[in-house]
């Protein structure tokens, strides 16, 4: 174990939580203790040490969860995790001053100081002196565009502005590993892209770091990623690097089908092509702005293509395009999980 | 399995000695308690209406008791008992408000969250939050003194300035450790721990003899609430404005011997309490559990 | 021809205002409801329970240790009776005014709900009074508990015999509308103010309870803040309640006042306080909009 916590930024073995869900407190009726909710089940993971690794799941995956155990926040239930090579358990004092956690929709802070004032404050709580934290937070503020509005109170600041000072203050201690909990969640594309951009070049600048980011953007996970883990109801379905998680799909054909004239009838048409031989997986989704039912069926081969469009032409669709895509982490996870990643709600697990 | 193997390559801190950690740690928690109270003083100057109800409108309800004195006719000591309990009671709400039920405010702020991620104690947060608190509050206190003083002609006779100092801080010192001990208790807590300091307000007002000395409930009465700072500053302090008048329950050096007790009991309470109610915390899942 | 077209005009007006009263009767119902679950869903009914009385009753016996020591009279003086149910009452107007404007600030900063409630189909005016009943009920428990151990406990002259229930009744249906138009004006002054105007309810509650004479005749105060007092409703319902209850009057400028010359002071203060507060709120409301403040949050 000891050389395995050498070489690895993040590990855990058997990682489990549950949650007691209580009774809700209504009138008198306030005894019994409630139901167990597992949010992770068994979880061992490693993360190399200069890994950006992602985790990907749908809401109430465990994603929040495991970072929760790993940044220290929360106690497993039963299983183990390193960090640093620190126990999360029983040496978090050891891990706080190498560690540092952004949750993207998340803001905290006081909203009457200044944003330069909220990141300083934030920066004593990890003992750099006034000279040091405001050389950091000068310059980041320049970098993420948020210079101009260095003077401007907090509760003045624009939802995505927050969230630029939230993560900015993740990179304060220059932590050793950061965990990135959907940091880029509800930011516009540009700001989005500044926040990937500024991981990138920190990791290049600084190989040693290690980022565990959890995000429901398939294309941020392919991009940034050098490994990603795809979790599920509270465990790993599949780990391994994007391309690799790819190949696993690699012999399958993935068929993109656009429907359009009927009324929406997602599981009739799973029903009426889920026994058709050579058909994997299929999951289908409405876009009720253009009027249509995309879906996306993976195909052991090309042969059973007619008889898909056959069979979606009989329960009723009509087939107004047919398409052969390239294989995305999204399919990858339609293909281990048996649904897509988006067929979830939107709030965060 | 890993204990005693020293294979870490974590952690940007260089390798430090037993005392170099130790200076380290300090000046970290130095730091974090001057941030926390450099909120609290900058929060005053920014938020200009809360010096208007901070300040002036609990004049109000000072002014509502003296009132209740004069009708009854009694001595104008008794006014200055109600100016003083004024200030206190700023303290109190400070105490209550500010400080038990301020980790309350951070978890669902997110700022709890940001507290315990970090290196430092989450006592040098506390510490900050009371000294910066104490600051805060002494502006609205000292303002009660002195406009009820001029509003209502009272007139205070302080013979022992440096025992009145000495009553005064370490009442400060013993309230804001309480401040500190409910604040850890309160971290498990949700919408409950609002309502505690809610239930908290008025009993003390009563018991902490505010408007009144102490020794009106009786030697028993006022000996069983002596665990609480406020009681025994209070009478202490009302004894050394108002030398020989008979008012207290306790000589005053004794009641500076309590409340240096208490002061030493709540900050170690505090400690303790926060550490326990941190791991329970962690374990229950309560640290950032939001909307309870 | 006619008849029969201003009968069905009628009949048509009259569903449409049954149908109005009958939603407004549902939203009152269902945020009275709402407001019960938030005061007393955090614990156990039991708890809850002592929890609304040791506040009141802690307050009640500061009064009487300052009187006590003072006087070390006994309890059923007319001074300590009146100071007694003048406190006991004067909780309805601190509680429901600070209760109504808390809404405001926790609907909108603490739940994110208050945006949701005003861009639906039902009137703020009447949640906040649905949410205001909450308390209304909190009170009342509290105040009739304070009643029977000022009674029984301290010897209180609260005698059946000297009871006006009549009197009482429309004294005290007047002074909770009274509470209620101070709730609308402060409720107004929190949709524009951040979450800690919170203070202002109270510090204005403490202003009411200095001026309007609830533990003292209001002839010992400064002449110019007996003005303030006598343009005050609520010093005219104190003033009732203690005359339905105790059957005396207090203190020679009020006691000048006959009890349906009083009556009529506090309907018109009564119908002031709405005129008023209504007002207050619906500027409030338009400013508010204006500013962009119904989903504020303060974050400090």
């Amino acid at each position: 174990m000891s050389a395995l916590l050498e070489d690895y930024a993040i590990v855990t073995e058997g990682l489990t939580r549950t949650y007691r869900v209580p009774k809700p407190k209504t009138g008198a009726k306030t005894k019994g203790k409630g139901t167990e909710f597992v949010a992770l089940k068994g979880v061992d993971l490693t993360v190399r040490r200069g890994e950006i690794f992602g985790l990907l799941g749908p809401n109430g995956a465990g994603k929040s969860t495991l970072i929760k155990i790993l940044s220290t926040l929360l106690l497993p239930t039963t299983g183990r995790a390193w960090v640093g090579g620190f126990d999360v358990e029983r040496e978090a004092r050891r891990i706080k001053p190498i560690i540092n956690m952004v949750c993207g929709g998340e803001t905290s802070g006081f909203g009457m100081l200044s944003v330069r004032e909220q990141l300083w404050m934030f920066s004593q709580f990890y003992g750099l002196t006034n000279a040091q934290a405001f050389e950091i937070i000068d310059s980041m503020l320049e970098t993420l565009g948020l210079a101009e509005a260095a003077h401007t109170r907090v509760s003045k600041l624009s939802t995505g502005m927050r969230q630029k000072m939230n993560f900015i203050r993740g990179f304060l201690n220059s932590p050793d590993i950061l965990f990135l909990d959907e940091p880029t969640l509800g930011l516009d594309v540009s700001a989005a892209r500044a926040i990937r951009i500024h991981v990138k070049g920190w990791l290049e600048r600084h190989p040693q770091k290690t980022v565990l980011l959890t995000t429901h953007y398939m294309a941020e996970a392919d991009e940034l990623c050098d490994r990603v883990a795809i979790i599920d109801q509270g465990g790993i379905a599949a780990c391994d690097t994007p391309s690799a998680l790819k190949n696993r799909i690699g012999q399958d054909v993935v068929l993109g089908l656009e429907l359009t004239g009927t009324e929406p009838r997602d599981g009739a048409f799973a029903g009426a092509i889920s026994g058709l031989p050579g058909v994997r997986r299929s999951a289908f989704h409405q876009e009720p702005d253009r009027g249509t039912t995309q879906a996306t069926v993976i195909l052991k081969d090309d042969r059973p293509i007619p008889a898909v469009i056959a069979c979606l032409a009989e329960a009723g669709a009509h087939v107004v395009g047919v398409h052969k895509s390239e294989v995305t982490l999204e399919d990858v996870f339609l293909e281990l999980v048996g649904r897509k990643l988006h067929d979830e709600g939107g709030e965060k697990a | 399995m890993i204990a005693g193997t020293d294979t870490r390559k974590g952690g940007n801190a260089p390798h430090r000695t037993g005392n170099s950690r130790l200076l380290g740690s300090l000046e970290l928690n130095l730091r974090a308690m001057r941030a926390r109270a450099y909120v609290r003083v900058v929060g005053v100057n920014r938020e200009l209406s809360w010096l208007f109800f901070d300040i002036f409108l609990p004049l109000f309800g000072v002014a509502a008791y003296v009132y209740v004195y004069r009708s009854l006719d009694a001595p104008p000591a008794y006014a200055g008992f109600v100016i003083l309990g004024g200030a206190m009671t700023a303290y109190w709400l400070n105490v209550l408000w500010a400080m038990a039920s301020q980790f309350y405010w951070d978890k669902e702020t997110g700022n709890l969250e940001v507290f315990y991620l970090s290196p430092m104690s989450p006592m040098a947060v506390l510490f900050g939050m009371s000294v910066g608190g104490l600051i805060q509050t002494s502006l609205r206190a000292f303002t009660t003194m002195i406009l009820g003083s001029w509003l209502f002609g009272v007139h205070f006779q302080v013979e022992s300035p440096g025992a009145l100092a000495a009553a005064f801080l370490l009442t400060m010192a013993a309230l804001y450790g309480l401040g500190m001990a409910l604040a850890s208790f309160y971290l498990m807590y949700g919408r409950e721990a609002w309502h505690i300091s809610n239930l908290l307000q008025e009993p003390v007002y009563l018991v902490a003899g505010l408007q009144f000395p102490i020794k009106a409930l009786g030697m028993t009465v006022a000996l069983t609430v002596s665990f609480l700072p406020l009681t025994v500053g209070m009478d202490a302090v009302r004894q050394l404005l108002y030398p020989g008048a008979g008012f207290g329950y306790l000589p005053v050096a004794v009641e500076i011997g309590i409340l240096v007790l208490l002061s030493g009991i709540f900050l170690t309470l505090a400690q303790v309490g926060l550490r326990w109610m941190e791991r329970a915390a962690k374990r229950e899942g309560r640290l950032t559990l939001r909307w309870q | 021809m006619a008849v029969a077209s201003a009968m069905a005009t009628m009949t048509a007006v009259l569903t449409a205002a049954m149908a109005k009263i009958k939603g407004n009767w549902r939203v009152l119902q269902l945020s009275a409801w709402l407001g019960w679950q938030l005061e007393s869903n955090w614990t156990d009914p039991l708890l809850f329970l002592g929890y609304i009385f040791v506040k009141p009753v802690a307050s009640s016996l500061i009064l009487l240790v300052m009187y006590l020591v003072v006087t070390r009279g006994d309890t059923t003086a007319p001074a300590f009776a009146g100071m007694y149910v003048g406190n006991a009452f004067f909780a309805f107007v601190g509680q429901v005014m600070f209760g109504v404007s808390w809404v405001i600030a926790e609907d909108r900063e603490h739940f994110a709900t208050l945006k949701y409630v005003y861009i639906s189909r039902i009137r703020l005016f009447w949640y906040l009074l649905g949410r205001a009943g909450a308390k209304f009920v909190i009170t009342s428990i509290s105040t009739a508990v304070l009643l029977l151990f000022g009674r029984y406990a301290l010897g209180v002259p609260l005698h059946l015999t000297g009871f006006r229930p009549l009197y009482f009744g429309v004294v005290f249906g007047l002074g909770i509308v009274g509470c209620v138009g101070a709730s609308l004006f402060m409720a107004g002054i929190m949709l524009v103010a951040a979450r800690n105007g919170g203070g202002y309810a109270e510090g204005l509650a403490g202003l009411f309870y200095l001026a309007s004479g609830a533990l003292f005749p209001i002839d010992i105060l400064p002449r110019w803040l007996q003005g303030a007092s006598l343009a005050l409703p609520f010093t005219y319902w104190i003033e009732g309640l203690k005359r339905a209850l105790l059957g005396t009057a207090t203190g020679a400028r009020l006691s000048a006042l006959g009890d349906t010359g009083l009556l009529w002071r506090l309907a018109l203060g009564t119908a002031a306080a709405i005129i008023v507060g209504a007002g207050a709120f619906r500027l409030a409301e338009h400013v508010a909009r204006r500013r962009g403040l119904l989903d504020m949050q303060t974050q400090s």
